[in-house]
């Protein structure tokens, strides 16, 4: 191999100096290779003018040989850049070869050719260069191959990381930024992408330019100078048509014509836009935005393979842009949801704050209307439903007229280091006037207590005084009742001879009312004694005139009467005769003689729809005593049937009003079910039986509450 | 009238008068109280305290009056009524009261539903203590 091919061929600097030892053996072997070669060679003079240059060479200037001898490099490539001769000179100030210069130039058809030159001196035997060797090799192909190589590598990068932002990022401004960014680094020296705002007005969103400066400059171009909606070409024209533009060279003639004025014009012609492609943003079928693509450098011109590379990144940016709009609206989505939950959660809560107010309320005006004297249990229950779902702690005291003091108080076990109410409330419970007591609430920290809540414990305050009232009332009158009550009882049992009585009085439920129930126990003259036990119909003042006129009445006729059978019907005569509103009266008389010598006594009985008399035996056994008859103060004659009786010692002789034996409405009480029951009692005497009943009673009322007055009263023999 | 029945007797004044705490003050400590309100519940001393302080928790309202006393040994027996008024209801018995000394001292009160039983009761007393 030669040295000169060497040189073009390997670009290796071993042979930087041709070096010929005979002239003409040297020029016979360098035209032979010349005309082989396919690499351009020239030879250049100590002139460096062109000497002589193989078919190749010729080939590149599109000349032949002979017309280009004898001329510089310069003037037969005149457009090469660099300029051959700088290589020439680099070569010969160096004094060794220059390999590989890179040499643009344009065809004769104006599109770009790519040269590699070489040059090395051709130095004679005494050192002294006196021409130099030119290798010049094609590589435009070879040069276009790369580029579109390195560009395809560029729109791949750029492609790949476009489409790593689907993956990556979510949130649209990072995602716009990071696509004009990746655009800079690949494909242009800016990009913009812009999207119509709210008002259709194409704005760019983000803005990357290889320079920073510029990119605030591209900013305030696009912020001063906004795109006309109806601009003809560029970016407005492209969001509206949805088709690509490119232009591929942007003359200063286009800038004056797009200049809106001077100041625009300067603007453009800074940014010194050499290439633009516009590409639209298409995502679901929607065009949203636009992509532009600019070139700043000359060597760097889009053409239509950059178009669809645009359109690629545009379609991939579309999507991860699409994907981030999407994001974000189901972010705002889900802000909105998670904000309406919030506010239908606040809602609930509201809603159930009041509904539990409303419950708390409910369930207090339940207690305080249900309570007609306000016991501790009362109050305990509304101050346990106080806390702590209102309240740390609630305390209720009350002074009432009539009731005396009452206090009620609850309270949760606080936690932490300041363990202690911190803030309290208090509200005076006033009733006509009247201060009656006090509800207290106290919390353990100093937040404040909302407006709903300071409402619902006015409003429980309200009703707890109101309440308080009424139980003064309620005691006012029950009290009135009891006073009247008592007035139709004895005011203590008589001590009889020989005998123990016991009795119980026991008022319906509420004991608001004066009942209808008596019993009585009087002497009748002659050493005996009648005992009375009876029930006017009804209750109140009305039932309580009837009572006790039926009770004296029959203290006048009965010491006078033959039999309790003829008192009663006296009594029927009496209250037929002077009562009108036919109250009626169910009566027992039990007349007890004096204990015989064999320590019985006798007694006589009569009932006036009355329940039966029960003689209880210590042996367990029992009589319902058979004394029967109709009721008193409806009809002008009753018909009785009295029955006597002989008391023995250790038995009970019970009488009571029916209501033991119908203290549970649904299910009457049979008298011989009824004296079964006492049986156990007959040896506490007639106290033991008379409480015996009061259990008994009680223990079949609906809650224990009886729903009529009862009243009992027993007898034994006690000699 | 002895000094036992006096005594008894005072104890009804101070009952009436100062409740069961001027009783207990005018009574030995150890002295066992069985109420006929208690059902056959003991107390010594001022254990009964409790007992009426929960009738009154009831609001219940006691009065007591003395019929007739009678000395049966060393027992004094009272024949009385008691009145017990609350709300729920009101009571009239004619207990019997049975006080039973050691020479002076009050030993024993226990309230009985009638006489009768409370002399049967002191009669078997008597038979265990034979």
């Amino acid at each position: 191999m030669d040295a000169t091919a060497d040189a073009a061929g390997s670009r290796s600097s071993q042979e930087e100096v041709l070096r010929v030892p005979h002239r003409d053996e040297a020029r016979a072997q360098l035209e032979a290779v010349q005309a082989l070669s396919p690499v351009g060679l020239a030879h250049l003079d100590g002139d460096r003018r062109v000497a002589g240059m193989n078919p190749a060479f010729a080939d590149l200037l599109h000349r032949p040989p002979e017309v280009c001898v004898g001329r510089c490099l310069d003037e037969l490539f005149p457009d090469a850049a660099p300029p051959l001769s700088r290589v020439v000179d680099r070569s010969a100030t160096a004094g060794r070869a220059v390999t590989g210069v890179a040499v643009e130039m344009d065809r004769q058809d104006g599109t770009p050719r790519h040269l590699e030159v070489s040059c090395a001196p051709i130095v004679h035997g005494d050192g002294v260069a006196d021409g130099y060797a030119l290798t010049a090799t094609d590589v435009t192909e070879r040069r276009q191959a790369d580029d579109a190589r390195r560009r395809t590598m560029r729109h791949l990068a750029a492609l790949a990381a476009v489409g790593e932002l689907l993956d990556a990022e979510l949130e649209l401004e990072p995602t716009l930024e990071s696509i004009v960014r990746v655009a800079v680094e690949q494909l242009a020296d800016w990009c913009v992408i812009a999207m119509p705002g709210d008002d259709g007005t194409l704005r760019s969103v983000a803005v990357a330019h290889r320079d920073a400066g510029h990119a605030e400059l591209v900013r305030r171009l696009e912020a001063d100078y906004p795109p006309s909606p109806r601009a003809p070409r560029g970016a407005v024209a492209v969001l509206r048509s949805g088709r690509p533009e490119l232009f591929e060279d942007v003359t200063d003639e286009m800038l004056e014509a797009a200049a809106r004025d001077a100041r625009h014009l300067r603007l453009l012609r800074a940014l010194r836009m050499r290439s633009v492609v516009v590409v639209p943003l298409v995502a679901r079928g929607r065009t949203f935005g636009v992509l532009t693509l600019v070139s700043t450098r000359a060597e760097r011109r889009f053409g239509r393979a950059d178009v669809r590379i645009a359109e690629e990144l545009a379609r991939r940016s579309a999507s991860a842009i699409d994907a981030a709009q999407l994001y974000r609206a189901a972010d705002e989505a889900r802000a909105r949801a998670e904000a309406t939950v919030a506010l239908e959660r606040r809602t609930h809560e509201a809603l159930q704050d009041a509904l539990d107010r409303a419950r708390v309320l409910a369930q207090v005006g339940v207690i305080t209307e249900r309570s007609l004297d306000l016991q501790g249990d009362a109050l305990a229950t509304v101050v346990q439903l106080l806390v702590p779902g209102v309240a740390d702690a609630a305390e209720i005291e009350l002074d009432v007229p009539g009731l005396g003091r009452r206090h009620a108080a609850a309270a949760r076990a606080l936690r932490g280091p300041s363990a202690a109410m911190a803030s309290e409330l208090a509200f005076a419970l006033v009733r006509r006037g009247q201060r009656l007591g006090t509800l207290t609430c106290r919390w353990g920290s100093t937040a404040g207590v909302s407006a709903e809540e300071i409402a619902l414990l006015e409003e429980i305050a309200d009703r707890l005084a109101v309440a308080a009232d009424a139980a003064m009332l309620y005691a006012e009158r029950a009290s009135a009742a009891r006073t009247l009550q008592a007035s139709l009882l004895p005011q203590t049992l008589p001590r009889v001879p020989g005998v123990v009585l016991a009795a119980r009085y026991l008022p319906a439920r509420s004991g608001g009312e004066v009942g209808g129930d008596f019993y009585d126990v009087f002497a009748l003259g002659d050493g005996s004694w009648m005992l009375v036990i009876g029930d006017v119909c009804g209750k109140g003042v009305a039932a309580a005139t009837v009572t006790a006129q039926a009770r004296y009445t029959l203290r006048a006729l009965a010491p006078g009467a033959r039999r309790p059978a003829d008192a009663l019907q006296a009594l029927n005569d009496v209250l037929v005769r002077q009562r009108e509103d036919e109250r009626f009266v169910t009566l027992a008389a039990l007349r007890l003689h004096p204990t015989a010598r064999d320590g019985t006594a006798r007694v006589e009985v009569a009932c006036a729809g009355h329940p039966a008399p029960l003689l209880l035996r210590a042996d367990g056994s029992h009589v319902v005593v058979p004394a029967r008859g109709r009721l008193l103060g409806v009809f002008p004659r009753v018909r009785l049937e009295p029955t006597d009786l002989v008391l023995g010692p250790d038995e009970v002789l019970v009488a009571f009003t029916d209501g033991v034996t119908e203290s549970d409405p649904h299910r009457v009480l049979e008298a011989g079910t009824f004296a079964s029951r006492l049986a156990d009692a007959v040896p506490r005497g007639p106290g033991g039986v008379a409480l015996a009943v009061e259990l008994l009673a009680r223990g079949r009322a609906p809650a224990g509450r009886l729903p009529d007055d009862v009243a009992v009263l027993a007898v034994a023999l006690d000699a | 009238m002895s000094a036992r029945v006096a005594a008894v007797l005072e104890l009804f004044t101070v009952l009436a008068e100062e409740g069961v705490d001027g009783v207990l003050r005018r009574t030995p400590p150890d002295v066992v109280w069985a109420p006929l309100t208690a059902e056959g519940r003991e107390f010594v001393g001022e254990e009964v305290r409790e007992h009426f302080r929960a009738q009154q928790a009831a609001a219940a309202d006691q009065t007591q009056h003395v019929a007739s006393v009678e000395e049966h040994g060393d027992a004094v027996l009272v024949v009385g009524s008691l009145q017990i008024r609350s709300r729920e209801a009101r009571v009239d018995l004619q207990p019997c009261w049975v006080y039973e000394f050691d020479g002076d001292r009050l030993r024993r009160a226990t309230g009985y539903p009638s006489r009768r039983q409370a002399l049967a009761a002191l009669a078997g007393a008597e038979r265990e203590g034979c």
